[in-house]
């Protein structure tokens, strides 16, 4: 059983006005068998926490523990961790056999051993072929699967992936994902998956740590994350096209409470926020999601109904979102194909409420 | 027009390898002249034999048969390998810790290691000598060996290349449970093979050739290698021209013969396949 934790774990990088914080009092535990995602955007401190673990990187302070060892002080040799670049790192002067064969020989197997393990590895990843090859001439996809091969044939505690499908092309990293997912599943080895890619995040992750600016926005599991973001962060940058972030202000009349952006304005009924205390905000952020905004070319009888001008429709094959201008502010909405009107027309859509979210303007967070 | 251009482009041809065929001639006429005035083509005469009207060894057969001839070549090939090995392994490690380490003052040792790259080697030998000399290491193989070990040069070839290993490689080492020595030696030395080959060659040359510092710290003939023992066969047979550019032939082969090995990997230039970039 191996278990990840992350106990208060800052890391700085530079000092006085070049400082950097990369991870700030980080705390969280990768379960046991669990393949849990770092997302984020560049300099979220995702690949620096996934360092963290490698001991590439020493924390500033705070400790990882790795299964039942603290390794904040180890070095990475004293880890077992195991871990696949960006850039594959393939020896170029090795053959794919000794690319393979080098963690083991580092730890003097004997050779018999070694050749069983690197076959036994090649096999599973399908790449007993290439055994003999140089890196020089293999494709990118097969480079990395012989830099995965690298990594199982030593049979770590830990798998640590610095986003490993960025350098394939976007056919190639539909499928290695799946088989990534699947390989780590099989091998029932608790793994860490940096990538900046929501979508690859959704799809192949148990858990996703969503992180920002070195602090963690959220943690979840990728449809919760989805459904219910914590914060305006999270609820920007999770999902393609993103949600709808409408800043507006929370005003309370006669004991009720409104959402008030100019043209648009509705009653935010008790079953929508749950947050109290709420006579100190003014400031408000309704997040809703394209698919939970309905549009048509004349007004809705069974809801309250917005009008706005189309501004463009974009299609993408099975779907097509329309772009809504209300006031200085773009809706973007879920439609069929066949939602056609002319560029400035008069459109109007409602809200499904019962998705939507509601965000402190000033702090960001969920309400 | 296509005429023209081809015209042109010929013309151009014709006058590179023209240039090419001159500078070949003027670089190996002085080798020609010094294979043939070693097999005695006599060049004082009047018009200089530019071939040898009676070719013979002797000059060959002076050197070989001289008593101390094997020492020489024994002790050339001894302060060759030595110097070259004791150099690379020192420079790889002063390169590796100018590329990888951080330490106080790491900057300011290395503007004055390229400092010392400026200055002429002799400079040196006066103070090298008055160490050698309390050390009693005169005329003693550790004494000709040890000071160029440390090559300025060497260390900086090393430390440019060993700069432009990306970081991946050692960080991916290091995971997989590498020391830095092993690092450096498994993954660097390997990856940085055309600079290391060049700095051999280099190496090689230059301590065959070698003929100031042996002269100074080597106080007894038997000490000496083979450079200094050619020039010691003329200065004691005065006009023995013949014999003296024997030796120079001699002393030529080795690297020549160095050379046409290396030159396929000087050729074959820097291969870094193994990153996805």
């Amino acid at each position: 059983m191996v278990e990840v934790t992350f106990d208060h774990v800052t890391k700085i990088f530079g000092e006085g006005e070049e400082k950097v914080v990369a991870a700030d009092d980080v705390t969280f535990t990768v379960k046991d068998k669990e393949l849990i995602v770092f997302l984020g955007p560049s300099g979220s401190g995702k690949s620096t926490l996934l360092r963290l673990v490698a001991g590439l990187e020493l924390p500033t302070s705070g400790d990882i523990i790795v299964g039942d060892k603290v390794v904040t002080d180890l070095s990475p040799r004293e880890r077992d961790v195991a871990m696949v670049f960006q850039s594959y790192a393939l020896y170029p002067f090795m053959s794919v056999f000794d690319n393979i064969a080098f963690p083991l020989k580092l730890r003097k197997l004997p050779k018999n051993e070694i050749k069983e393990k690197v076959e036994q590895a090649a096999d599973i990843l399908n790449i007993k072929r290439l055994l003999d090859r140089n890196p020089g001439q293999l494709s990118g996809g097969e480079m990395q699967r012989v830099a995965l091969a690298r990594c199982i044939v030593r049979n770590p505690q830990v798998f640590l992936f610095d986003e490993p499908l960025s350098n394939l092309d976007a056919k190639l990293r539909v499928t290695t994902r799946g088989f990534l997912k699947r390989l780590q599943k099989d091998l029932g080895i608790t793994s860490i998956y940096v990538t900046h890619d929501q979508e690859e995040a959704m799809t192949i992750a148990d858990r996703i740590v969503v992180l920002d600016k070195g602090k963690v926005q959220q943690i979840d599991r990728p449809e919760n994350i989805y459904s219910g973001p914590q914060n305006i962060f999270v609820a920007g940058f999770m999902g393609s096209p993103p949600m709808n972030l409408i800043e507006g202000q929370l005003v309370t009349k006669d004991g009720k409470r409104f959402f008030d952006a100019r043209s648009m304005n509705f009653e935010i009924t008790p079953d929508l926020i749950q947050g109290e205390n709420l006579e100190q905000t003014k400031k408000i952020t309704l997040g809703i999601r394209p698919e939970h905004v309905r549009v048509a070319v004349t007004p809705s009888r069974h809801a309250q109904t917005f009008r706005g001008k189309l501004y463009i429709t974009e299609s993408v094959g099975s779907v097509k979102y329309a772009m809504i201008e209300i006031d200085d502010v773009m809706i973007r909405a879920m439609t069929e194909m066949e939602f056609n009107p002319d560029i400035g027309e008069n459109v109007h859509f409602i809200f499904e409420l019962k998705y939507a979210h509601f965000f402190d303007g000033e702090s960001g967070n969920r309400l | 027009m296509p005429k023209i251009k081809s015209s042109s482009s010929r013309i151009f041809r014709l006058v590179a390898y023209m240039s090419t065929a001159i500078s070949v001639a003027i670089y190996f006429y002085p080798f020609y002249l010094l294979v043939m005035i070693s097999l005695r083509a006599n060049i004082f005469a009047q018009p200089p034999e530019v071939f040898p009207s009676n070719p013979d060894l002797t000059g060959y057969v002076s050197i070989f048969t001289h008593p101390a001839f094997l020492d020489w070549l024994k002790n050339s090939f001894i302060y060759t390998i030595c110097i070259s090995v004791g150099t690379i392994l020192m420079a790889s490690f002063t390169g590796y810790a100018f590329s990888r380490l951080n330490f106080p003052g790491k900057t300011q040792l290395f503007w004055l290691i390229l400092g010392l790259m400026m200055i002429p080697q002799i400079c040196a030998y006066i103070p090298l000598y008055i160490m050698l000399a309390r050390l009693q290491l005169l005329n003693t193989y550790w004494g000709i060996i040890i000071p160029p070990i440390s090559s300025p040069y060497s260390a900086f070839l090393l430390k440019q290349s060993f700069d432009a290993i990306p970081r991946d490689y050692e960080e991916c080492a290091y995971v997989d449970g590498a020391s830095r020595l092993t690092i450096l030696f498994r993954i660097f030395l390997p990856i940085a093979k055309p600079a290391l080959i060049t700095l051999t060659l280099f190496l090689f040359v230059w301590n065959w050739n070698n003929f100031a510092w042996p002269l100074f710290v080597a106080t007894s003939p038997r000490m000496w290698n083979l450079p200094l023992g050619v020039w010691n066969m003329i200065w004691s047979y005065t006009r023995d021209f013949w014999t003296l550019a024997s030796g120079g032939v001699i002393l030529m082969a080795v690297p020549f013969v160095l050379y046409l090995i290396g030159v396929e990997y000087f050729l074959r230039g820097i291969i870094v396949t193994g990153l996805k970039k």
